[in-house]
């Protein structure tokens, strides 16, 4: 039995590979997905680990949940908690961290880096007068103001060296500094093609925050002490806005969120391997209903000398077996070139992905297999069953007889009520308003299966309607004609590959449209401007104000008529915490569009001069300006 | 011909039917298409006999075949195969009765494509999980001189060559009934002769029984019995047939087809 199935394999290798094609490019997507995501995260949790690899206990800011009577961030860390830090027991060392923003220019004035992760931070140094998470590699570490130390892939980048001057933007005016120092380090940011600029304490402290405060104070732990006790023993001398973390928490944490970062990017990627397998199960259908119609006479001749209709179903289900396997394994070989091959494809983006081994985890070898064997298997089913059914007679007989219009019959009552219950769900949920999305999508997908099923049925208007096209061929034309409409079902089936492949593509394009659409409408309702410039620099970057300069410069441009600074606070509004965000008024009219359900611009400012963008204005009417 | 020493099967009640259909009738279709391939069919199919089935063009032999072998459905009357009552079989007991004690030989396309020669004598006993008795296997193989050729796929041996090996695969599993259904109409006359003389070896030495449909009254003459079939009906047995006795018949029936 095993064996006949095998040698079927071998016997059809031509029409199976239709078959293993489709299996494959499902597998390999899956694959691909699996090992580019897992090398991925892999890579970024490992550098993360390594960023924590000096640090056993680290003290961040906290800001209470259930904290509305100081609205905004947590208040910094001071010089006095860092001495205390240092000298709690259990602690070998403790260094003082600032995290900033800064962009640096190339020698042509263009943004180095990827413009989301331009990261800007001090050198601490230690007793030993050196900074455990910075390594110099060339000229020495930022002493005083307006030195700089730069990452080595940076530096190479734009192609600097100690003692060059580079161009560097911070809150405030662009200034030049000298680069002192060229430096490595395991930062994800910088291993993941983001910019490290480093400045003395003192500078970066006068820079990003307010002069002898921290963003991050780490404590080192002596040796024999673990970072649980070490960890207590610093929550004792704790301000009440700050809390204490062991580096082994922050790995696993940073390690969770990369994992989230990853899942969602892993569904998507995961969505069109689902529709690639989609797609494949029709293929699938549609040889091995070929494969078995060929059959007949063997198939027959099987069960005339004692097969049984279990064991011909199994024979073809074994087929099936071998070809999913041999497709999962080709698929994952592939899938893992995908993988290789996506990583370098997001290196050439700019987003260097930190270095790293290419994963292929036992769970994506197990899912590969899993998936092409039991996707081909299923789909195979179907004309596995029907090869059952076929008589031992057919073995004699040279014309098995053809399928009755029977079958039909229930395929097109089941067709026609999925149609009809699709139909009636989406004019229901089209009536609904906003409620109905739910019941048009459920709708839309019974009534797209319905048609699926319907299609013997419509082939014959169709190809109806195409006669006169046909006739043009003559004598081929009629032959195909007859030959579409003697079996709809088969004519369906090959149809149905085609027709899955153009629904999607259709769909997609459809869908994408009306997004395209949506997001211009609303960005046009909401903003009536013709550009927004904002701060670049990601993680402690973004939402970091502009420097005043930058909106007078730009007012004087002979090119803009109107312009209105902005700039958001946290805020406490009548017991609620809140934003409040101050504008021009006498701009903002014209810049932004908003909906007043009571008031108007007009007050806005009325009795204060204009000029004051620093000071908070509320706007009168609840709203909110558009969002960046 | 070859006539090698096989080993004697024993069957305990030699006298008995192997096979007996009773009032049996066929019919295809339905209204106005109906065809009624046979009527009311009664005839018997004795042990270690050598039975041969004759009759014009659709007068229903294969059909009779199919009906007594469990590979078609019967429209009334009763088949069986020693003490089973074929009607009464759900499809998996019909399956395993035709697995386990009848043989077939078709007019053509009896192998599988895929599986040698050997692979194709064996299957039967490989669909049923059964070792084959080697012993005799190559005692069968042998008679029907097949023994180079075993490795060989169907597409690289002669039609002859092809027939053997369905009667050999007919024979391997020492089935208690083998049917036959224009096993040399493909064959010239010697390869003819060759699976003729085989078959009917294995009545004299083995004591197997074996149903035969035919055209050709020199193969019915290697038969103990010849039965004629015409529009459905048994019309005459002829017993120890000679290849001019049978067309002796034949021109009978001939003409009385003309006449009536
Ligand atoms: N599947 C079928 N559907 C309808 N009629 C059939 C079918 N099979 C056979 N018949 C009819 O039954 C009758 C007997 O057919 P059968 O094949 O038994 O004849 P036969 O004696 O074997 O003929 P031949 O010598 O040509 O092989 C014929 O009239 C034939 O047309
Ligand atoms: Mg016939």
């Amino acid at each position: 039995m095993l064996r006949t199935a095998l040698r079927n394999v071998l016997a059809h290798k031509a029409r199976l590979l239709m078959t293993v094609l489709a299996v494959m490019l499902g597998v390999a997507f899956v694959a691909g997905t699996l090992v580019f995501t897992n090398t991925i995260s892999d890579a970024y949790q490992k550098s993360s680990q390594k960023g924590y690899e000096g640090v056993d206990v680290a003290i961040t800011p906290d800001k209470k949940d259930d904290d509305s009577a100081n609205p905004g961030d947590a208040p910094r860390l001071s010089q006095r908690l860092l001495d205390q830090a240092a000298k709690s027991p259990g602690a070998a060392s403790a260094f003082g961290v600032v995290k900033g923003s800064s962009a640096l220019a190339d020698k042509k004035g263009d943004l180095l880096g990827s413009g989301f992760s331009n990261l800007a931070g001090n050198y601490y140094p230690g007793a030993d007068g050196k900074d455990p998470r910075y390594t110099m590699t060339e000229g020495r570490a930022p002493k005083a103001a307006g030195e700089v130390a730069l990452d080595s892939k940076t530096a190479e980048r734009g192609h600097y060296k100690a003692g060059d001057s580079i161009r560097v933007s911070v809150d405030g005016p662009v200034r030049t500094e000298k680069v002192v120092g060229v430096f490595t380090t395991d930062d994800g940011t910088v291993a993941a093609g983001g910019t490290l600029a480093l400045y003395d304490t003192a500078t970066a402290q006068k820079l990003f925050g307010k002069p002898g405060q921290f963003d991050e104070i780490d404590v080192k732990a002596a040796a024999g002490t673990s970072q649980s006790t070490l960890k207590s023993s610093i929550d004792k001398i704790l301000p009440e806005q700050a809390k204490a973390t062991t580096a082994k928490k922050l790995a696993k944490d940073q390690a969770k969120v990369i994992e989230e970062g990853m899942s969602s990017m892993q569904t998507a990627m995961l969505v069109f391997a689902g529709i690639a397998l989609f797609v494949g199960i029709f293929i699938i259908v549609n040889t091995f209903s070929m494969l078995v119609a060929q059959r007949t006479r063997e198939l027959a001749l099987m069960r005339a000398v004692g097969a049984t209709r279990r064991q011909v179903t199994r024979s073809v289900l074994i087929e099936a077996t071998v070809v999913g396997a041999v497709a999962a394994v080709v698929g994952l070989a592939a899938g893992v070139g995908i993988g290789a091959v996506l990583r370098s494809a997001l290196n050439s983006t700019g987003a260097n992905v930190p270095d790293g081994p290419l994963i292929v985890a036992p769970t994506t070898v197990l899912a590969s297999v899993v998936v092409g064997v039991v996707v081909t298997v299923l789909s195979a089913w179907l004309p596995g069953r029907r090869a059952a059914k076929i008589p031992p007679v057919a073995a004699m007989n040279s014309v098995h007889a053809a399928p009755t219009t029977r079958g039909l019959v229930v395929r097109n009552t089941i067709g026609a009520i999925l149609a009809a219950a699709g139909i009636a769900l989406v004019v229901a949920g089209a009536g609904m308003g906003g409620d109905g999305e739910g019941p048009m999508a459920f709708g839309a997908a019974v009534l797209v299966i319905g048609v699926f099923v319907l299609t013997p049925l419509l082939s014959r208007p169709l190809i109806a309607a195409a006669g006169p096209v046909l006739r043009i061929f003559g004598m081929p034309g009629k032959l195909a004609r007859q030959n579409a409409v003697r079996n709809p079902r088969r004519t369906a089936a090959t149809a149905s590959a085609l027709m899955v492949g153009l629904t999607l593509i259709t769909g997609m394009t459809v869908i994408a449209g009306s997004m395209q659409k949506g997001i211009d409408k609303m960005a046009a309702d909401g903003l009536r401007s013709d550009y927004v410039v904002s701060m670049g620099g990601g993680s402690g970057g973004s939402g970091r104000p502009l420097s005043p300069e930058v909106s007078k410069t730009l007012a004087k441009l002979p090119e803009v008529t109107t312009i209105s600074p902005l700039r958001s606070s946290p805020a406490r509004v009548a017991g609620d915490s809140d934003s409040l965000t101050g504008v021009d008024p006498k701009a903002i009219k014209d810049l932004v569009k908003v909906d007043f359900t009571e008031g108007s611009f007009a007050a806005l400012g009325a009795p204060r001069p204009s000029s004051t963008t620093r000071s908070p204005t509320r706007t009168t009417g609840r709203s909110a300006p558009p969002s960046r | 011909m070859t006539t090698m020493p096989l080993g004697v099967k024993t069957t305990a009640h030699s006298t008995g039917a192997a096979a007996r259909a009773t009032d049996l009738s066929k019919v295809y279709g339905e209204g106005e298409t109906q065809v009624i391939a046979l009527d009311s069919v009664s005839v018997e199919f004795r042990q270690a006999e050598f039975t041969a089935i004759m009759g014009p063009s659709g007068s229903g032999k294969s059909t009779l075949m199919h009906c007594m072998a469990g590979l078609d459905t019967i429209s009334s009357g009763s088949a069986r195969i020693g003490d089973v009552e074929l009607t009464t079989l759900k499809d998996k007991k019909l399956t395993q009765l035709r697995r386990d004690k009848i043989g077939f030989i078709f007019q053509a396309f009896n192998l599988l494509p895929t599986l040698n020669a050997l692979e194709n004598i064996t299957l039967p006993m490989d669909i049923a999980g059964r070792k084959a008795d080697q012993a005799w296997l190559d005692q069968v193989v042998a008679t029907v001189g097949l023994a180079g050729r075993l490795k060989h796929r169907p597409n690289q041996l002669s039609g002859g060559q092809q027939q053997r090996v369905a009667v050999a695969r007919a024979l391997a599993g020492q089935p208690e009934i083998i049917f036959a259904d224009e096993p040399t109409g493909n064959l010239d006359s010697r390869s003819g002769a060759e699976v003729l003389g085989f078959l009917r070896n294995s009545v004299r030495e083995l004591g197997q029984t074996i149903v035969m449909v035919t055209h050709d009254p020199v193969a019915a003459s290697y038969s103990d019995r010849v039965v004629f079939l015409a529009d459905g009906r048994i019309v005459d047995e002829l017993r120890s047939p000679t290849a001019d006795s049978v067309l002796d018949r034949m021109k009978r029936f001939d003409a009385k087809g003309r006449t009536s």
